[in-house]
């Protein structure tokens, strides 16, 4: 019974020397499925306009309620509105706020969090406890009641889930960057006499980069689920407009009668999400590998 | 010590609270007439105004809102005219049923799997335990809340999609009702414990006094439960703690889903109706109520774990 225990012991060595890079590393092929999924996804978003699809909003587009078939071939809804052509203009919602959303996190959570991790003392006293308060809101609550406050648009959307990724984006950075702030490089070009901004710029952001893209990328899934849910509960996009919120929501109605109405969007927002879950665990992978080796 | 940590919490209490106050400030235009809605009388909006004090300069204003808080009053609701404080006491037995029973699932299936997980990692069962935690986090509870309903009320009519009675007046037919909302909230939290608890059992088991102990002879399931566990649940409790806000979102969403009368419902018709002073009513208490849990996590470490007690002394 005993080496019932030493085997995790061993295990857990092995788990480490993984992690230190012993074995080759190398994307998975679920990285790789991951990637083009994102790929596809963000493809037909784009050129929505440009694909041979039929109006989003156009009814009758074949019988009401048809199952995926070569015609139509996600089906079509309770109006008879093409399911496919619905959930690519949907993707487009989603990307949309989700991108915009991190960029804006990035941007002021990255610069507060370089700053604080770097020059410490008061500056990341009172950044970290802005931080730390804005956490205590949980974000869909939040968000909803601001979006409540606000009017419900798509900008306001973008808008206030932007700000709610500032804090976390914002702590995440302020530790990677207190882990690079201490390192050597960054002792010599302070003796070399480089200024303290080109330092901050030149020597420790591009250290901060890579985990900042893999934050980016769970943060982005975070992004989408949110405006999932504000779409599912009114408060984004509304109806006619597709988004895969509402369509979740719309769908609900007819759940006895047609549940693949409410399964087509769940698995574009489900396989977006973990495809994105998966790119941010693969590059943290590969940067604490990174790490490790200097 | 504990007076500093006391301070501490009573200054992020002070801030949070002054968050919410701000909310209302967000209303463009004159609030008083916002909330008085396009009915509103002259009469309405000047008897707003005095409530909320409206006219007082901004601090002024938020520590009279702050006295009123303290004592229970969180203003009324602009279209029931009942108390806040009383509309959320009424909603708030069904919301944390939700939330004891989903988490008592979570704990329940998180734990035991976590620790089989940790004892052989890579194995088959950590394997399989950690991809589907993997895929179960990617899942809104919005999603999966559905697909329960699709497969076992409406396929398998084992349990209702909708429906409460409370606990006092029916406990089984309440608990049958509970069942699919727990299961969705429940599983959220699951993978986040499953995937904490694997991860510190391992580092545990990696530990020396383990290998002493295995090396005395005694038993597995005796190592594990009263040398490994123990030290591990302090990183459980302080993930639970921060997950409280995803549970309470979690909470919301289900109630909305299974269209339970708990706070979550009342928070979503309440921004359906504009009902601004519910409105903040539950973003403060939820906020109020992440800041308090998450303190109390943080004074209950040297009580799990006797090792932290000698060091917070020394520092």
């Amino acid at each position: 019974m005993a080496d019932l225990v030493v085997e995790p012991i061993l295990a857990a060595d092995e788990v480490r020397a993984e992690a230190a890079g012993a074995r080759p590393r190398r994307f998975k092929l679920t990285f790789w499925l991951a990637a083009g999924w994102m790929a596809a996804i963000t493809f037909v978003a784009v050129f929505a306009n440009l694909l041979p699809l039929p109006p989003p909003n156009k009814p009758l587009v074949g019988p009401p309620y048809s199952l995926p078939s070569w015609q139509y071939p996600l089906g079509t809804d309770e109006l008879g509105r093409s399911m496919l052509s619905r959930v690519v203009f949907g993707a487009r919602v989603s990307l949309e706020v989700g991108v915009a959303a991190i960029v804006i996190g990035l941007l002021v959570g990255g610069f507060f969090g370089l700053v604080a991790g770097y020059y410490r003392g008061k500056l990341d006293a009172v950044i970290s406890a802005v931080a730390n308060v804005m956490l205590a809101f949980p974000a869909l609550i939040f968000a909803a009641a601001l979006v409540a406050f606000l009017g419900p648009s798509l900008e306001v959307v973008i808008l206030v889930i932007g700000v709610l990724s500032i804090a976390p984006l914002t702590r995440l950075v302020r530790a990677t960057t207190l882990t690079h702030a201490g390192r050597e490089f960054v002792l010599a070009a302070r003796m070399m006499g480089y200024s303290s901004r080109r330092i901050l710029f030149r020597e420790v952001m591009p250290n901060v980069i890579p985990s900042a893209i893999s934050f980016a990328l769970v943060g982005m899934a975070l992004a989408i689920v949110l405006e999932g849910a504000l779409s599912f509960l009114g408060l984004s996009i509304r109806p006619p407009q597709p988004s895969w919120g509402n369509m979740i929501a719309e769908a609900t109605q007819y759940l006895t009668q047609d549940a693949w109405l409410v399964i087509c969007p769940s698995l574009f927002l489900f396989f977006t999400v973990l495809a994105l879950n998966l790119g941010g665990d693969t590059f943290r992978a590969v940067f604490d590998v990174k790490e490790s080796a200097l | 010590m504990i007076l500093r940590r006391l301070g501490q919490l009573v200054g992020v209490l002070l801030v949070v609270t002054f968050v919410s106050y701000l909310l209302l400030n967000f209303l463009p235009g004159n609030t008083a007439a916002v909330i008085a809605g396009p009915y509103g009388t002259k009469a309405s909006i000047a008897h707003i105004s005095a409530q909320l004090h409206l006219n007082d300069p901004l601090p002024v204003r938020y520590f009279d809102w702050l006295r009123q808080l303290l004592q229970g009053n969180l203003g009324q609701s602009a279209f029931t005219h009942q108390p806040v404080g009383q509309a959320l006491a009424q909603r708030l037995p069904c919301t944390l049923e939700l939330i004891l029973l989903s988490q008592l699932i979570a704990l329940a299936v998180a734990v035991p799997l976590g620790i089989a997980a940790a004892l052989r990692p890579g194995g088959w069962l950590d394997n399989v335990a950690s991809t589907t935690a993997f895929g179960l986090l990617s899942m809104p509870a919005y999603v999966l809340g559905y697909v329960l309903v699709i497969i076992f009320a409406v396929n398998l009519h084992l349990f209702p999609a909708t429906g409460y009675v409370p606990f006092n007046q029916a406990p089984l037919t309440n608990l049958h009702d509970m069942v699919l909302p727990s299961i969705t909230l429940a599983v959220g939290s699951l993978a986040v414990y499953l995937r904490v608890l694997r991860a510190e059992m391992i580092a545990t088991l990696s530990e020396d006094y383990i290998t002493m102990a295995v090396a005395k002879g005694m038993p597995t399931w005796r190592i594990l439960t009263r040398h490994a566990l123990r030290p591990s649940t302090i990183a459980l409790v302080t993930v639970a703690a921060l997950n409280v806000g995803a549970l309470f979102v979690g909470a919301f969403l289900a109630e909305y889903i299974f269209q339970l009368p708990g706070v979550g419902s009342l928070f979503i018709q309440s921004i359906e109706s504009k009902d601004y002073l519910v409105i903040q009513g539950i973003v403060v208490v939820v906020a109020v109520a992440y800041v308090v849990l998450n303190f109390l996590a943080d004074v209950a470490q040297p009580l799990i774990d006797p090792r932290l007690r000698g060091v917070r002394r020394l520092g």
